[in-house]
Formats: structure tokens, sequence, C-alpha cells
């Protein structure tokens, strides 16, 4: 089991989609992450061992990201691999068979409209165990609020890019903690930084995917 | 390169992609690559999506130029009943400025558009690349209108500033709304929402200084504090090459 977690764990950081994959090179003709899930499951290992696997690589890659050795499209490739396992998953989820770790609702904050740093983090949270509703971009504060309500216990992320729209994360907060106070928000973006986020009553901040699955995992701990 | 004058002190110019010189490098430096050891197939998408590129580019942009520059303080200057609180590192670039031109470039909604698509059908690597040209094309059509403004300039015995954008140095991007109040309504196609967001988002705006006394810095990164940035990267390397 283990021996499996790795091969699919190396799939996922690697990048390699499936058997058809050319890249990366060095795997090509071999299984790739769509092949080896699908088999765990025919071969009657448990479905939790695939989650495993995806945590494990995703993890990898986004500790490889943070540290300036592997850059996006590493991290673009990780998550295809990724979604191609954890497509397997899907049946297992919908049963309760599979747990995630938690709930994580993300958007970009109401104003803007850049979504490729917001859509980063989701997708590095999905890889490290989460359930992501992704709300968009220019997400008002009303419909942050009716996806908390819809999902009670999840855990928020704002994403901002312009110093003009990463205001506008401050009374989001303020109306979610008004209504669910136990709810935790953390943000992030090119111009959100630690005190930012302080000064606004943000339960965290990252500057990259990375953290802010620490951030995430820190809560469901 | 087709230039229209639409009023006395404003002009728009048009450019056609093929005018641009997209090195293949300063895109690997921006994905991060600047080393050169990017993934396998990383080419292989670049040439894919730059062939789409030309295509799907309409590159547009021009400037108005105000030769009646009042200094209000040592951070703000007023062009035309227009304030611009350009903060303390620009005003001091700008503040022997005989006249300024302000200036915006987008290269339209096409490309974003086609980056939504690839994005929403779940092909967030091509996506993603395609974004970055967006981007980078937009870098490079802004120095094309420059390098044009430097030009008039120089033929009359005048010199350009950097240019220097809202959002930069200690230049507020809220500022932006004055900036606009300086240009034609949705000039080149462009439009500013009320949280100072261009549309198209692949636009670029700024002010050049002109005048006799106006000096251009090799890069204007040295009056940025974003130490940990690819675009940052892309300069350095450019200016270890020349
Ligand atoms: C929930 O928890 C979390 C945790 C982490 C989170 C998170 C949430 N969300 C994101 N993260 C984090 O994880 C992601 C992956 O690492 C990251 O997400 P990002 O979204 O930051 O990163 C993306 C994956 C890649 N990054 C990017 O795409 C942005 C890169 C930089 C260089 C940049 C670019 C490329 C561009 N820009 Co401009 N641009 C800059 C940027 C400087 C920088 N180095 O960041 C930034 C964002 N830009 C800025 C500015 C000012 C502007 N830009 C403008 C234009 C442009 C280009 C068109 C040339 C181009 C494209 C922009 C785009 N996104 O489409 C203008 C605005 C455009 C508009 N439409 O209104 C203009 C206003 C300049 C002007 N006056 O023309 C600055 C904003 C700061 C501010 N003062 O508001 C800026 C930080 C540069 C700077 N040095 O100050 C992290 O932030």
């Amino acid at each position: 089991m283990n021996e499996f977690v790795e091969q699919l764990a190396i799939c996922v950081e690697r990048g390699k989609v499936n058997k058809d994959a050319p890249y990366p090179p060095d795997l090509k003709g071999q299984d790739g992450a769509d092949e080896l899930a699908k088999k765990a499951l025919d071969q009657g290992l448990k479905p939790d061992t695939i989650l495993d696997g995806c945590i494990l690589g995703m993890d990898r890659i986004g500790t490889k990201f943070s540290e300036n050795k592997a850059f996006v499209p590493e991290l673009l490739m990780a998550a295809k691999a990724m979604t191609a396992a954890m497509q397997h998953l899907k049946p297992y989820f919908q049963s309760g068979e599979v747990k995630r770790k938690g709930t994580f609702v993300i958007g970009t904050v109401a104003g803007d409209l850049h979504d490729i740093g917001k859509n980063l983090v989701a997708m590095v949270a999905e890889g490290g165990g989460f359930e992501v509703i992704d709300l968009g971009n220019d997400v008002s504060t009303d419909k942050f609020l009716a996806a908390i309500k819809e999902h009670p216990g999840c855990i928020v992320g704002m994403s901002a890019l312009l110093t003009t729209t990463m205001v506008n994360m401050e009374g989001t907060i303020k109306a979610i903690k008004e209504q669910y106070p136990d709810t935790m928000v953390i943000i992030g973006g090119a111009p959100v930084t630690q005190s930012f986020a302080d000064k606004i009553g943000a339960d965290g901040y990252s500057p990259d995917p990375q953290g802010a699955v620490a951030l995430l995992n820190k809560k469901v701990a | 390169m087709n230039i229209k004058k639409i009023s006395p002190n404003t002009f728009e110019i048009a450019l056609d992609y093929k005018e641009l010189v997209f090195n293949v490098w300063d895109l690997f430096t921006i994905l991060g690559y600047s080393d050169g050891a990017s993934p396998a197939h990383l080419n292989e998408t670049i040439e894919q999506v730059l062939a789409e590129v030309p295509s799907l580019c309409r590159i547009r942009g021009g400037y108005s130029l105000y030769t009646n520059v009042e200094w209000h303080n040592a951070k703000s200057v007023r062009l035309h009943h227009v304030e611009l609180a350009l903060g303390h590192i620009v005003s001091r670039q700008l503040a022997h400025a005989e006249a300024i031109a302000v200036v915006i470039c987008t290269i339209g909604a096409g490309l974003e558009a086609w980056v939504q698509t690839l994005m929403s059908a779940g092909d967030y690597f091509k996506g993603y690349i395609a974004d970055a040209v967006a981007s980078l094309t937009v870098d490079l059509a802004m120095e094309k209108m420059q390098a044009h403004v430097e030009q008039e300039q120089l033929s009359k015995g005048n010199k350009i500033s950097n240019l220097f954008s809202p959002g930069y140095c200690d230049w507020h991007v809220s500022q932006q709304q004055q900036l606009f109040a300086l240009l034609p309504m949705h000039f080149c196609g462009v439009s500013l929402t009320e949280s100072s967001l261009m549309l198209p988002i692949k636009s670029i705006s700024g002010i050049i200084g002109l005048g006799t006394d106006m000096r251009k810095v090799d890069s204007t990164c040295r009056f940025c504090d974003k130490i940990n940035c690819n675009y940052r990267r892309r300069l350095e390397n450019y200016l270890q090459e020349t």
C-alpha cells in the first residue's frame, strides 16, 4: 500500500496525468495518476490511499513552489494529475466513505476580476485534501455569507490583486464575523501583507498556496 | 504603427502584433525559469499559444499631452485642473518635466477571453501560459508606445522620463480615477471600474515626463519594493545582457 501511495505521489508531484501523456519525458509510456488510481480501486485498495497519494504529491510540489524550486506551470501539471486521480474518488466522496479534511470556500473579492492566483490556491487546497467551493471573481459579501450558510463549518479564503480591491476584504470579514464568529477567514494576493490581515481581522495570511493549506491544516488538526 | 490625432493634444495608436519583438526567454523568466531549466513540454505549449495570439490581440494605445504642469507640492501635480497625488518617488523623477504625457495601452479582451475558455475547460496549464503571454504582450506594446513618444520628443529636442503607473512606488492605484479624467472617455476601448480596475484586464496606464531635463533610468524596478518578482528578474536579465 505504501508503495502505491509513493507511486501515485510521484505521478502527482511530477504532473504525470495518464499513460498517454508525453510529460514528463522520463515517465513516457508508464501509468499515470489516472491509471494508478483506477488500478488501486480494482485491486481492492482502500479509496483513502488514493487521497493519501494525492496529498503527499501535492505537498511535495507545493513545498518546492514555496522554496522557488518549482514554478506555477509545474504546480498546474501536478494539479491536473491530482484531478485525474481524484475523479475516481467522486462516488466515495458522495457516499461519505472517503472524507475530506474540511470545506474551503474561496473567492476573489468584490470589485476584482483576477483569478489565476485564487485558482492556484483552490487547486492546492483540493490537493491538500479539502473540498473546495470556488465562488469565482468579484464575489460580494452576500455571496460569501450564503456559501457559509450552505457549508457550515467551512473555512473562507479571499484573494485580491490590487490595493483598491483588497480593502473590500475588510467589510466582508466584518459581516462574516458578525454572523458566523467561529468561521476562520484567510486572505492572500500580491498586495496583501500580514499586517493588513491583522488590521482587518483576518485569521490568517499566506503569500503562497502552500502556506494557505498549512493554515487550513492547522485549523482542522 | 498607425497614429491618429483625435484632438489637438490626443493621439491614438494602433499596433500590429508583428511589430512587437517577442523574446521567448522573457517569457521563461516571467514564468519563473530564469535559468532556462523549464519543463520539457513548455516550449511546445508556448508555440501553440503564440500561434493563436496575433488573431486574438487588438493592440491599441495612445496619449494626451499636457503642457501646463503645475506642481501643487512636493508630491502632487496639477494637469488641467486634475490633481495627481503622485507621491514623493514619482514626483522627484518628474520635478523638471515641462510637459506630461498621460498614456494607456491595451491588447483588448480577445486573449483574456481565450484564457477564460481554456481555464473553464480545465486546461489550466495552457491557460496560464496564454495569460503570461498576454501580460508580456501588453508590456511590450507599452514599450513601443514609449519609444514612439521618445522619438517624437527627440525631434523637438526633448527627452523623456520612464513610465510611471498608478499602483507603483507610492502612487496609489485609486489615482487611476484622476488619470482617466485626463483621457477621453473609453479611450482605446479601456474603461475603469469603481474599484479602479481597467477593463480589458490586460491594460497598462501611466504618465511620462517630457522636457530637456528628463532622464530615463534602466529600470523602474529600482523604485519598486516588490523584490520577489519575476518581472523584476526579466529586467535584470535584460540589463545583464546589454
Ligand atoms: C486565501 O489565501 C490566499 C493565499 C495566497 C494567495 C491568495 C489567497 N491569492 C493569491 N495568493 C498567492 O498565491 C498565488 C500563487 O503564488 C499568488 O497569486 P497572484 O495572483 O499574486 O500571482 C499570480 C499567480 C501571478 N501573478 C500575476 O499574474 C501578477 C504579476 C504582476 C507582475 C503583474 C502583472 C503580470 C500585470 N499587471 Co500588475 N502586476 C502585478 C504583479 C506583481 C507581482 N510580482 O505579483 C501587480 C499586481 N500589478 C500592480 C499594478 C499596480 C497594476 N498592474 C496592472 C497591469 C498589469 C499587466 C496587464 C501588465 C499584467 C497582467 C495582470 C493580470 N493579472 O492579468 C495595472 C492594473 C491592470 C488593470 N486591469 O487594472 C496596474 C494598476 C498598473 C497600471 N497602472 O497600469 C500592482 C498591484 C499593487 C497595488 N498597488 O495595488 C502589482 C503587485 C505590481 C507592483 N509591483 O506593485 C499569490 O499572491
